[in-house]
């Protein structure tokens, strides 16, 4: 992490020129270059005054663990440590990684650098919504729908269960002796057992 | 270019003769009546008894429940089995003709159903030919052998529709 | 042939166009000059399409770079293999690729349906030929592979080089044959619904396509995920990227399906929910494949903004309005004598399963597009990533594991507390003791813990069924231990090939539970230096950085890292990374760069590399992941797909030994009699 140029050599030059310099590498299924969400520049510098004689506020895995927490701008779905660090080409995750790096060398905690994020691009770059206002109804509608979905079924099966308790049944001792023949009673074994054998 | 053109068009020709020619061929043709849904709900009752017979052995069923699930489908299996034998004894005309067969067993099998009695009150009768419910001892309606005319009165000797004499 | 096939496309939409119409015509006049003639015009549909396919493999192979797609997805220099796979490669290909898919099905679904359904088939083929009537429409004027650029480029553009992959090459033509199978169940579903035939029969039908697309669709899924892994780098196989999601949303009503379907087949209960079931899964596999194509959401996996994304949502929009009709005007026939003797049955659990199942899959669907919903509520953009979805369908998916072992324990129709308790003692205790021996060993991860307490509960259930059934046919029939196990399966192939599919997704939880203990470490290293590490098992690692290699290839530039591998200072030889960028016949990059990762496989864990950056100095910046268990995902996967084989294979002749009770009709009718009396039954 010495070095801003984490993309070798050659591999930058190749990507510069590119045409969609931004455009991931990685999971395209169709090769059509994905819309316009990539051009321009959807990079917003997310920067603050270093504190005065601030120290870095936290380690380098708890850096890590903070960038697996804020969602990369770009198409790949990824979080900006796994997107960095398998996709080096993308225009987003290094200069964001590089924006998480000096607020830490700044001093900022995590939380203050979780918020200077969402001020600089919206909700959107947060990995899962925070659960407040209307993202609750994203929280908590599967589980409502289970919960629900569960008691219909309770219901449901209520009412199917046959009036006929199961008592009356339940009285029918091991003896039972069908009404019929002894030839009868050996085809229909001989029936019961054609199938498996 | 033009070859290709040239295959193409032949194929398509060839294409919509091979689609038009049953509008041809056969025109206004109809399908035969619907058959009537068949359902089954419930498996057969010889299924449902061999199920019954592997969960016990696998430890699913308790004795009680065992009993109670072999009684009712003995039972139905029982019916199964007679009404099948019953019409396994009617004689099929023409049995030599391969191509009537089909249609001589779907035949058979209707009589058979036709020779089925109803209960007034136990509902059907599994027992083909039965002239009283084996249930509650009513006289069964049934029909005439000949012409199917519905023969309702008890002790009837004759049919009411084309006056044929009734067996016993 | 080019030519020849841009025709047969043309024409194999009017038939398909024209083999709608009388099917439906004369379905509904019970012309049969008519329906035959739609037949006909289905395998000439079918014959068309394979025409325009030659066609279009005629074009890549002969590197024909007039035609827009093949210039846009081939270059001159693409190994054969891929230049025939770039058939599905891109949009207009694929859209082709699907209409032949189905074609092919319909074709094989109107031969094998000569004799059964018969009231139902003219309503089937018509409905597959609407459905092939507007992918073929959609290709033709919306995603042409026969598109002419009106010039000849020198060569084309290439293939994406991560599309180079072999599991690149079979992954979505398995997903395609998966997602496409789910028509003909949804075509049965809507002649039924037209015909009112809501019976058994043609459940029969359905569950063999439903069969067959659940099997394709669960190799399909465990081919990308592989592919995912070794391919793309970020050492994951499942980001919950919205069109990973789209194929896990049929798979699941699917597997639903499977399991409700048995309650009709035996109980005539939940018709409507079948119904409605068979064709959501239809619905959503074309949802999937609109989410793909339409640019609607964001996702890696999408094809370029094309104007395909109208017509599917029309489509969409239209299917689902005319099922809407047709069940809500049918419920009455749909009604069921629904009776339980107990609520503790097999039907009650299948009833739970089934809610699991398809809750598993609202979550899915509401978190891939609640960034939609969130978007027209408020007005702002939200992302939903892995986190929610974990959060969301860990506890589902835990709850679902838990039935997959209940269910089979109880019986059928009813289930005595006495019983219960015979049927649990065994699974539950191996599950607990699962449990207890890996808490002993120092495992704290809540979830990971109950997720191997309930794998070790459902092996202990599916072990139990095959003894007890073993031992049941060894007491019953006299057979020894091993034709009893044989025959068990062999006569029940549905029953044991479902628990094969059991064991399948014991095994794929253990490896998602195994994620739980993955460990990441984004690692600077200067030639020769030493980096350690512990793994999950507590073994240390140390990583000696071997240096940079840099050289050009024959079709690309390869930067290299080579790191020597040893485990407590025993050595496991070299792991090298590397980052390539493709160029093309006249040396021109291509594409972006592509990571290759290193992998040292392993049944316990995998060690995987990831060259990050080198900066000028010969410095470079790797990443590496121990990734327990991760091989069990596909082993998983792949013994899944077994199960599914064994249920899938033929049954000979259920139906005809078994009416053997029925004493034959009369002696010389006996083989005449026979089919009568199967087809009644």
């Amino acid at each position: 992490m010495s070095d801003l140029s984490i993309v070798d050599r050659r591999g930058f030059l190749f990507a510069a020129a590119a045409v969609a310099p931004a455009l991931t590498a990685g999971r395209l299924l169709g090769q059509d270059i994905p819309g316009t969400s990539m051009e321009g520049d959807g990079y917003v510098p997310v920067s603050l005054p270093a504190r005065p004689g601030a120290e870095p506020s936290m380690s380098a895995n708890e850096r890590d663990a903070l960038e697996r927490k804020l969602s990369c701008p770009c198409p790949c779905t990824l979080d900006i440590f796994t997107c960095r660090t398998s996709m080096p080409s993308c225009g987003f995750s290094p200069r964001i990684h590089w924006d998480v790096v000096r607020l830490v060398e700044g001093g900022y905690s995590a939380p203050e650098i979780m918020a200077a994020f969402q001020d600089a691009y919206g909700e959107h770059i947060l990995m899962a919504p925070p659960k407040q206002g209307f993202n609750l109804v994203g929280w908590f509608a599967p589980f409502t729908l289970i919960g629900a979905g569960a008691i219909g079924i309770l219901v449901l099966l209520r009412n199917w269960r046959r009036p006929t308790g199961a008592g009356e049944e339940g009285e029918h001792d091991l003896r039972f002796v069908p009404d019929a023949t002894s030839d009868e009673l050996e085809r229909l074994e001989a029936a019961i057992r054609r199938d498996e054998q | 270019m033009t070859l290709a053109l040239v295959v193409g068009t032949l194929l398509a020709l060839v294409s919509l003769a091979f689609v038009l020619y049953p509008l041809f061929a056969d025109p206004g043709a109809t399908l035969p009546p619907a058959s009537r849904a068949v359902d089954h709900p419930e498996e057969d009752a010889v299924a449902a008894l061999r199920e019954t017979e592997f969960d016990r052995a696998t430890g699913k069923l308790s004795d009680s429940d065992y009993a109670a699930l072999k009684s009712r489908y003995t039972d139905l299996a029982l019916a199964e089995l007679r009404a099948s034998d019953a019409a396994a004894a009617v004689p099929v005309a023409g049995a030599g003709d391969v191509a009537a067969i089909g249609d001589a067993a779907e035949a058979a099998v209707k009589r058979q159903m036709a020779r089925l009695h109803e209960c007034a009150a136990c509902g059907p009768r599994p027992e083909p030919d039965a002239l009283y419910c084996s249930g509650c001892g009513r006289y069964l309606p049934g029909c005439c052998a000949d012409c199917g005319a519905a023969v309702n009165e008890s002790g009837a000797r004759f049919c009411p529709g084309c006056g044929t004499t009734l067996a016993a | 042939m080019i030519l020849i096939g841009e025709l047969s496309l043309w024409i194999s939409l009017l038939m398909a166009a024209w083999c709608a119409a009388v099917s439906f015509a004369g379905g509904h006049m019970r012309r049969a000059d008519l329906i035959v003639s739609g037949e006909r015009a289905m395998y000439a549909t079918f014959g068309f399409v394979v025409l325009a396919s030659a066609g279009l493999l005629t074009a890549l192979v002969t590197h024909d770079f007039s035609l827009a797609y093949v210039a846009s997805h081939t270059s001159a220099n693409l190994p054969m293999i891929y230049t025939i796979t770039a058939f599905w490669g891109g949009q207009a290909g694929s859209m082709l690729f699907w209409a032949l898919i189905l074609s092919l099905y319909s074709a094989i679904c109107v031969l094998t349906h000569q004799k059964d359904n018969r009231e139902l088939m003219p309503y089937v083929t018509g409905t597959l030929a609407v459905i092939l009537v507007f992918f073929l429409l959609t290709t033709v004027l919306a995603a042409n592979p026969f598109e002419r650029l009106g010039w000849t480029p020198v060569d084309g553009r290439g293939m994406n080089p991560q599309l180079q992959n072999p599991g690149m090459a079979i992954h979505p033509p398995n997903l395609y044959l998966g997602y496409v199978a789910t028509s003909i169940p949804f075509a049965f579903a809507i002649g039924a619904l037209i015909t009112r035939r809501l019976d058994a029969e043609w459940l029969v039908a359905v569950r063999r396509w439903s069969l067959i697309s659940w099997f394709f669709l669960t190799v399909g899924i465990t081919l990308g995920m592989w592919w995912a892994y070794v391919e793309l780098g970020w050492g994951g196989f499942w980001a919950w990227d919205p069109v990973e999601n789209a194929s896990l949303l049929p798979w699941l009503t699917g597997t639903a399906f499977l399991h409700s379907i048995m309650i009709q087949e035996k109980r005539g209960m939940l018709r409507k929910w079948n119904v409605v079931l068979v064709v959501a899964t239809f619905l959503l596999s074309i949802l999937g494949t609109f989410i793909t194509r339409s640019g609607v959401i964001e996702s890696v996996h999408s094809f370029a903004q094309s104007p395909v994304g109208p017509w599917f949502s029309s489509f969409l929009i239209f299917a689902l309005v005319v099922t809407a009709y047709l069940v809500a005007t049918r419920l009455k026939d749909m009604e069921a004598r629904a009776e339980l003797e107990s609520m503790m049955s097999r039907e009650a659990a299948f009833l739970y399963n089934n809610l699991v199942l398809v809750g598993i899959a609202f979550s899915v669907l509401w978190g891939t597009l609640f960034p939609i919903i969130s978007e027209a509520v408020k007005g702002s953009k939200i992302t939903v990533g892995a986190p929610f979805f974990n959060a969301v369908n860990i506890p589902l998916g835990l709850l679902l594991l838990a039935l997959t072992g209940i269910g089979p324990l109880i019986a059928w129709r009813r289930a005595s507390t006495a019983n219960l308790k015979r049927q649990f003692a065994w699974p539950v205790f191996l599950g607990v003791a699962t449990g207890a021996i890996l808490f002993a060993l120092g495992m704290r991860d809540g979830y990971a813990l109950v997720a191997y307490l309930l794998a070790g509960f459902v092996l202990g259930t599916i072990l139990q069924e095959f003894v007890k059934g073993t031992r049941a046919r060894h007491r019953m029939y006299g057979e020894n231990l091993f034709v009893a196990l044989y025959n068990l399966v062999v006569r029940n192939r549905r029953r044991y090939g479902g628990y094969v599919v059991h064991f399948g997704v014991v095994i794929l939880f253990s490896a998602f539970a195994g994620q739980a203990f993955k460990s990441e470490y984004d690692v600077t290293l200067t030639p020769g230096e030493t980096f350690e590490a512990v793994d999950p098992y507590g073994d240390r690692w140390t990583f000696v950085n071997q240096g940079v290699s840099q050289f050009e290839s024959l079709n690309r530039f390869v930067t290299g890292v080579t790191l020597e591998l040893a485990r407590e200072g025993k050595p496991m030889g070299l792991l090298t990374s590397e980052r390539r960028q493709h160029v093309d016949s006249r040396g021109i990059p291509t594409f972006e760069p592509s990571t290759e990762v290193g992998i040292l496989e392993s049944l316990k864990q995998d060690v995987y590399l990831v060259l990050v950056g080198v900066t000028d100095d010969q410095t470079v910046e790797v990443r590496i992941n121990f990734n327990p268990l991760i091989w069990w995902v596909w082993y998983g996967g792949i013994v899944m797909a077994l199960g599914g084989l064994i249920v899938m294979w033929p049954q000979a002749q259920r139906r005809g030994t078994q009416s053997g009770y029925m004493a034959p009709l009369e002696p010389g009718a006996v083989d005449g009699a026979r089919p009568v009396a199967g087809a009644s039954l």
